[in-house]
């Protein structure tokens, strides 16, 4: 056969199929209905596989018979198999997460009409927010202009897009940083107070000099001026709004049909699992995967495993859920690897947050991160084998922009880290001057408690009589940590470190009892998620959908490697009804690990405001 | 009939067994188990710990029974003083009751008896010391068993293996530590330039349980006498207040401020880098030539550790 007549039977095949199936199923009679079957089917595996007939031929009336298939040439395929058996509730608009962008997105969304319903897994409100710092980086502000700070958008971006090493996608950039401003004074209506010192302007995250951190100052209109006063100035309203929130309800997959839009979600619930159809769209506002060792495996097998903890426990998991869902579904994905690693000597996890209420703020843990050199001057790290790898003060370089190398995983300090083979048992030592100079609590260290004060691990954590006592407790060979010491006491002395460079001053460790502070790594802000254009609208990953099988590698080709795509996302195409926003999308550059909270509430304003405008299914 | 006697078999194992490595003379904690294959309750029957020479070490009554067997509560016995390896043998000794003989069973178990380890610390040694002068350093030893070292004697070798110093440990152990006592030791500098590396050594401890000997090394550097005086006075920038305790580093000087911020460093003449290190505080640096008496005033700022 010639390749033309390849193509058109190939294309019509499809067809033809379908309408052999159709008017097979319309002439055999006393089918086992679909739906009997199906409850009685063993797990079907792939997604989409769910089957959910068109009203039933026959009425159902054994639910729970045995699985059993009809004959084959009975069996007929279900014709809409990517919707469930049933939906047990219908909205206008779902949100999946009730964080920092889940929230502001319900809340546009019904103020615009639209019938919400904000879903979150958590037994609370406000995910990782409720224990964030306050900072924001927002531009051209009526705060700013108050305080007689002059500042434009096209300064923003640029200065966000330096931040950021130029790797960011520019339009949504554009888009977050044009937001701020209106965002500021939304959250001042809802109640936020602005605090007057707006920083140098030159401090982390911030760029070329202008003074753009917006912070909450104490204010009866929230319990406590950080991360957590946004989420409970945003959740008052959501409440005045009427917005239902169901708690202890988890995304688990996304409905959608081929090459369609998005139809709805089945949520895990304390009483079961239910399907919920959302007639406009869906919102996926459910976080990043910090916490999924197997997710950030697949994008760096180096950051999981010992030493290496999640973002968000033991109060928030980062599982991943929505941007696994979105991927079932069609979408794209970015950056993925794109990591933010934050050591925290001594401890497990990134905050303290006891009580759990948002009147407490998240306190620090650990015993420092070594972002600062005076920091630095009073330990030394050894690894495993007793012996010391870097020169300590790699961490606490500081880049133009304010940047803190120590969290890259491809610079110095922290690739050397990752490179050392597991297990790695790296640890920071010093002595009585050292942990007192530090600040380190003595006490703590010596009756460590993982809930408590700083949050100490006892497997993180050692003081002892001697080093050789010391390197007992840590797992490291006495002999070589002594050998360590006295060597690196003797660059002490002589003023300089032959084996690291490390900078003066220097300080010996002697003076008994020693300390050591494990080297834990947390994963924090794993920033990559589903690709999104300037609505906030999910975007494909292919012209077709794994579920139409009648393309050819020659229509694959000519629609996805077109030479004008991908030259701004808001020409790519996007997948009808579903949105993302917060830590599930791709929707900021690659080093605003911090400060983004303003971003987040931006973006899901926009994404609840173009919900609700979408075209009902119903 | 009357005068007949059931007679069962029995096995012996440790529930609790002895670590492999032991230290002399310390505490091990232990646990036997009985039981018979009919599943009697043999609890007040005696079990015992016999030594390698036959003499008994202990004995004791299963207390604990079910259907898997019978259990001697935990019980302490000393590990010997002498080092080596032992095998012991825990033993059921046949015991009649109620009408039924249970056979006797035992079971060997090993251990091996080591010396305790001791480690050192040594600290407060001053440099650069100028020639031929006094000086005195700190040492500290300690046995990981926690065994009192009060009394026992160190040893200071020089650069050249000769013993130029003894001194007797004390019996409070040096503050923030536990178990580790310590001596102040009076040495005198070499009388020409150097680095020089010496060595402290306990040798094995005289005590009734077997220690290990155990060394130290520690380094210093000699320079010739100071010219002058550098008076270094560490303030606070916010406050203006002095700073106590704040560490003066004028390469290779070094020095703390006193309760009045004030650090006084006796230095050759030259050109230095001057460090002021404070808690909590932004390192001060500054450069300082010393021709004559030098007063510096350091302000430090407070150090701001970002929490995100």
């Amino acid at each position: 056969m010639s390749n033309e007549q390849n193509n058109e039977s190939a294309v019509s095949r499809s067809q033809f199929t379908r309408e052999e199936q159709m008017a097979k199923e319309k002439e055999a009679p006393k089918k086992v209905s679909r739906k009997e079957f199906v409850k009685g089917a063993a797990a079907v595996a792939s997604v989409g596989a769910l089957a959910s007939c068109a009203p039933a031929a026959t009425p159902t009336t054994a639910p729970e018979a045995a699985p059993t298939c009809p004959p084959a040439e009975e069996c007929a395929p279900c014709p809409t198999p990517w919707l469930p058996e049933k939906w047990d509730q219908e909205v206008d608009v779902l949100v999946a997460g009730a964080g920092i962008s889940g929230l502001p997105a319900a809340i546009e969304a019904i103020a615009a009409g639209a019938d919400v319903l904000l879903i979150e897994k958590g037994d609370f409100v406000g995910g990782l927010a409720a224990t964030a710092g306050p900072n924001n980086f927002m531009c051209n502000t009526h705060v700013q202009r108050r305080l007689g700070v002059e500042d434009q958008i096209e300064w923003g971006i640029a200065d966000e897009m330096l931040i950021n090493d130029y790797r960011a996608p520019i339009e949504l950039v554009r888009t977050y940083v044009e937001g701020g401003a209106d965002t500021c004074l939304w959250l001042e209506q809802l109640g936020i107070e602005w605090d007057d010192d707006l920083g140098s302007g030159k401090d982390l995250m911030f760029g070329t000099g202008v003074a753009r951190n917006h912070t909450p100052k104490e204010s009866p209109n929230y319990p406590n001026p950080n991360g957590a006063a946004y989420i409970y100035v945003m959740l008052e309203e959501a409440k005045r709004l009427g917005v239902p929130i169901s708690l202890n309800h988890g995304l688990r997959r996304i409905y959608r049909e081929p090459n369609g839009p998005v139809l709805g979600v089945e949520v895990v619930t304390d009483a079961g699992t239910i399907n919920i159809k959302a007639r406009k769209a869906v919102v996926l506002a459910t976080g990043g995967f910090t916490t999924n060792e197997l997710m950030e495996a697949a994008v760096d097998p180096r950051i999981v495993g010992d030493a290496f903890y999640s973002d968000g426990l033991p109060y928030t998991s980062c599982m991943g859920e929505g941007i696994l869902a979105g991927l079932d579904i069609g979408a794209g994905v970015a950056d993925l690897d794109r990591l933010c690693l934050v050591l925290k000597l001594g401890s497990h996890i990134y905050k303290l947050w006891e009580p759990r209420e948002l009147s407490n703020y998240g306190s620090s843990v650990g015993l420092g991160s070594l972002t600062k050199e005076e920091e630095c001057e009073r330990i030394i790290l050894v690894k495993g084998d007793g012996e010391r790898y870097i020169n300590e003060a790699e961490g606490a370089v500081v880049s133009q922009t304010g940047q803190d190398f120590s969290k890259y995983p491809e610079l110095p300090f922290m690739a050397t880290f990752l490179s050392l083979p597991n297990p790695k048992n790296v640890w920071a030592v010093t002595d009585a001057e050292g942990a007192a100079a530090l600040g380190w609590p003595e006490d703590e260290m010596r009756d460590p408690q993982p809930l408590a004060g700083r949050a100490l691990w006892p497997d993180s954590v050692a003081v002892a009589d001697t080093l050789a006592d010391l390197a007992s407790k840590i797992g490291i060979n006495a002999a070589s940590l002594e050998a360590t010491v006295s060597r690196y006491n003797g660059f002490v002395d002589a003023g300089v470190d032959d084996d690291f460079g490390k900078p003066m001053p220097m300080y010996r460790i002697s003076e008994p009892p020693f300390f050591a502070a494990k080297f834990n790594v947390i994963r924090h802000t794993g920033y990559g998620g589903l690709r999104i254009n300037s609505k906030a609208q999910v975007l494909e990953r292919s012209e077709w959908s794994f579920d139409d099988s009648a393309v050819t590698p020659d229509e694959l080709l000519a629609e996805n490697c077109r030479a004008e795509y991908a030259k701004n996302v808001n020409e790519e195409k996007a997948i009808p009804h579903l949105y993302a926003i917060g830590e599930a999308a791709a929707n900021t550059g690659w080093r605003r690990y911090h400060r983004q909270q303003g971003l987040h509430v931006v973006w899901g304003r926009i994404a609840g405001k173009n919900a609700a405008a979408e075209t009902s299914l119903s | 009939m009357a005068g007949q006697v059931t007679a069962h078999n029995t096995s012996t194992c440790m529930a609790r067994a002895a670590p492999a490595k032991l230290d002399a003379g310390t505490n091990i904690a232990l646990k036997v188990r009985a039981s018979c294959p009919s599943g009697c309750d043999l609890r007040r029957n005696i079990a015992r710990i016999i030594a390698q020479d036959g003499e008994v070490v202990k004995e004791t009554e299963l207390t604990e029974f079910d259907e898997t067997g019978n259990e001697t509560d935990e019980f302490i016995v000393e590990a010997p003083i002498e080092p080596g390896g032992y095998t012991w043998t825990a033993v059921f000794p046949a015991q009649h009751k109620e009408g039924v003989l249970h056979e006797g069973s035992s079971a060997p178990f090993s251990f091996s008896v080591r010396r305790h380890a001791t480690s050192m610390a040594v600290w407060d040694v001053p440099s650069p010391i100028a020639f031929s002068e006094e000086f005195r350093i700190k040492v500290g030893l300690k046995c990981f068993a926690e065994c009192g070292l009060a009394g026992q004697e160190i040893e200071v070798y020089d650069h050249e293996g000769a013993k130029v110093a003894t001194a007797t440990l004390g019996s409070v152990p040096w503050s923030g530590t536990t178990a580790l006592c310590w001596a102040e030791v009076e040495l005198e500098a070499p009388g020409t330039e150097g680095y020089y590396t010496w060595e402290v050594k306990c040798r094995k401890p005289d005590l009734e349980l077997p220690h290990e000997e155990t060394s130290y090394t520690f380094g210093f550097r000699t320079a010739r006498q100071p010219d002058h005086v550098v008076t270094v006075e560490v303030i606070d920038k916010d406050t203006k207040t002095p700073i106590k305790n704040a560490d003066v580093l004028l390469h290779p000087y070094r020095g703390y401020t006193d309760e009045r911020g004030l650090a006084r460093l006796m230095v050759a003449k030259g050109e230095y880098e001057l460090y002021v290190s404070g808690s909590g505080k932004e390192t001060f640096q500054t450069s300082v030539k010393v021709a004559s008496d030098v007063a510096v005033r350091a302000e430090l700022l407070e150090l701001i550790v970002e929490d995100f």
